[in-house]
């Protein structure tokens, strides 16, 4: 008899009350932290479409300026502790107009990895783009490249400075896609603003790299060299800080090591030149 | 190419399990002839109609059938599960065996995940091989019981064409140094389980409510050096329903 009561009172797992139960605490649990559907799932929060919010910002902060100063950094993957130190060191200068990412945000393109960093990242307090690397290109990682920061070509005018933001990892699409995308190149050429006078050209991977397509290198610097006042290129990829020159004749290419080495370029462009400097926290 | 690779890993695995299942099952089980498939029956069928001296012969014959019987008896799933989240989908389905000498303290679980695209091209099928260990069961009242510790691995793959389980042949070599599809999970977890009174069985015996905690071989990688992640960021957590048949 006190079996039978005992029985009664226990709910029936089978119950649709009590199966009703359960979807409501999975339903609750799904704004968790801890509820992750894959690795690859591309499910995003926060701040996303970030390129044209920070381009807006630059364009408007820079428009009256004669001296344009941004810092680089790149291939923050997997390196969160020291990315978090270079975004404080730069914040702490209180002179760099804005930053601009060359690419390799993740190491596998996991959503996760791209909402870390995206968080360390909106630490800046000055606007900062993020171009694609590589690496971000892995299973969804392009897809939600896209969704965080918007198109893998982008260009704005920082004042008087023409800044051309190209995808160069032309490797990881097998051709597929024109990369570099020329007609990309012809359309913003086309429709340049004339107080532009001289431009920087940021990419991912530079000419010569295996990622990049080698195949169309002399076009590559004829489209470039078709821009008014082309100063320099900057890119990342190799993890090392240098300065290249892959055209003879051509103009420098300044690649920034990986944020393991904790450095970071800062360029000062004036109406008749400018400098460079690599800083090393 | 990928789903070759993974049926070769569960025809490793099955045995080893069925032969473990089958053991134990053997035991339990009478074996009936009618029960255990056609073979048995039209083995014993056939003998009936020979003379004695090779009935003795091929009791050879009938044990092979028998063992031959017990061990594809073993690969009847002896549990299906519904999940929840934990990285292998939003919703996963699938089918396990549980054994283990005296208790079911081992699980194993084939199952497929489907993953909606949200902001990704497409929406995604994953499937995933599951070994559990649940070395603990108290019984709390009545019927229920509680299992406070269920742990261990899990290999979750994920289908497309932007996966690959090791790096194309286009790369140079160990230029990515890891599969983009395929995942090592660890988890750990706890159970409710009620055990269905034998006079009102229909078709299962019991039924469990899980959740578990797991992390992959690429959130640990990445954690480990980064004092920024902590374990919450590289945690997944999923709840899920399982039903045994017996």
């Amino acid at each position: 008899m006190r079996n039978f009561v005992t029985m009664k009172r226990v709910p029936y797992p089978l119950h649709p009350r009590f199966l009703l139960a359960i979807l409501f605490i999975c339903i609750g649990v799904t704004s968790c932290d801890l509820i992750e559907y894959h690795p690859y799932d591309g499910r995003l929060d926060g701040a996303r479409h970030l390129t044209q919010e920070n381009i807006r910002k630059i364009e408007a902060l820079c428009a009256d300026k004669d001296t344009i100063r941004f810092a680089e950094i790149s291939d923050t993957q997997r390196w969160y502790d020291d990315t978090e130190d270079l975004i404080k060191a730069i914040n702490q200068r209180g002179d760099i107009d804005f930053v601009i990412h060359c690419g390799d945000h993740t190491d596998f393109g996991l959503t996760k990895e791209f909402l870390w960093m995206r968080n360390i990242y909106q630490k800046l307090s000055m606007p900062y783009v993020c171009l694609i690397g590589n690496h971000d290109c892995l299973g969804t990682g392009e897809d939600v490249y896209q969704q965080l920061y918007g198109d893998v070509n982008f260009s704005f005018d920082a004042g008087f400075v023409h800044f051309l933001c190209l995808n160069t990892n032309a490797f990881e699409y097998d051709y597929s896609i024109a990369v570099p995308d020329f007609e990309y190149i012809k359309t913003d050429l086309h429709n340049l603003c004339p107080n532009a006078v001289q431009t920087v050209v940021a990419m991912h991977a530079k000419p010569g790299s295996e990622q990049f397509n080698n195949n169309v290198l002399d076009y590559f610097e004829y489209s470039l060299n078709q821009f008014p006042n082309l100063k320099f290129c900057i890119c990342g990829h190799n993890h090392h800080t240098t300065i290249e020159y892959p055209f003879e004749g051509g103009v420098p290419y300044y690649q920034c090591a990986c944020a393991k080495e904790r450095t970071y370029l800062v360029f000062t462009i004036t109406r008749d030149t400018y400098t460079y400097e690599a800083v090393k926290i | 190419m990928k789903l070759s690779r993974y049926s070769i890993l569960i025809l490793l695995l099955l045995p080893l399990t069925t032969a473990a299942i089958a053991q134990e099952r053997g035991e339990s089980l009478a074996l009936p002839s009618h029960g255990m498939g056609t073979a048995a029956a039209w083995a014993a069928d056939d003998l009936n109609h020979d003379s004695d001296s090779v009935l003795l012969l091929n009791e050879i014959y009938r044990k092979r059938i028998e063992r031959y019987n017990r061990f594809w008896h073993g690969l009847i799933p002896s549990q299906v599960k519904l999940q929840y989240a934990g990285s292998i989908g939003l919703l996963s389905a699938g089918m396990g065996w549980h054994y283990g000498k005296q208790r079911r303290i081992w699980e194993t679980d084939l199952m497929f995940g489907f993953l909606p695209a949200y902001d990704t091209r497409t929406s995604k099928l994953t499937m995933t091989i599951k070994q559990g260990y649940i070395p603990f069961r108290i019984t709390l009242h009545g019927n229920w019981q509680f299992e406070p510790l269920s742990c261990g691995l899990f290999f979750n793959t994920v289908f497309g064409e932007e996966f690959w389980s090791r790096q194309p042949s286009k790369y140079p070599k160990r230029y990515y140094g890891f599969s983009t599809s395929v995942r090592s999970n660890v988890f750990v977890g706890e159970r409710f389980r009620y055990q269905i009174p034998m006079q009102k069985r229909r078709r299962i015996s019991s039924i469990s409510l899980y959740y578990e905690l797991s992390t992959n071989d690429l959130y640990l990688v990445s954690a480990i050096p980064n004092s920024y992640l902590k374990l919450g960021d590289i945690l997944s957590l999923c709840f899920g329903i399982k039903y045994d048949f017996f």
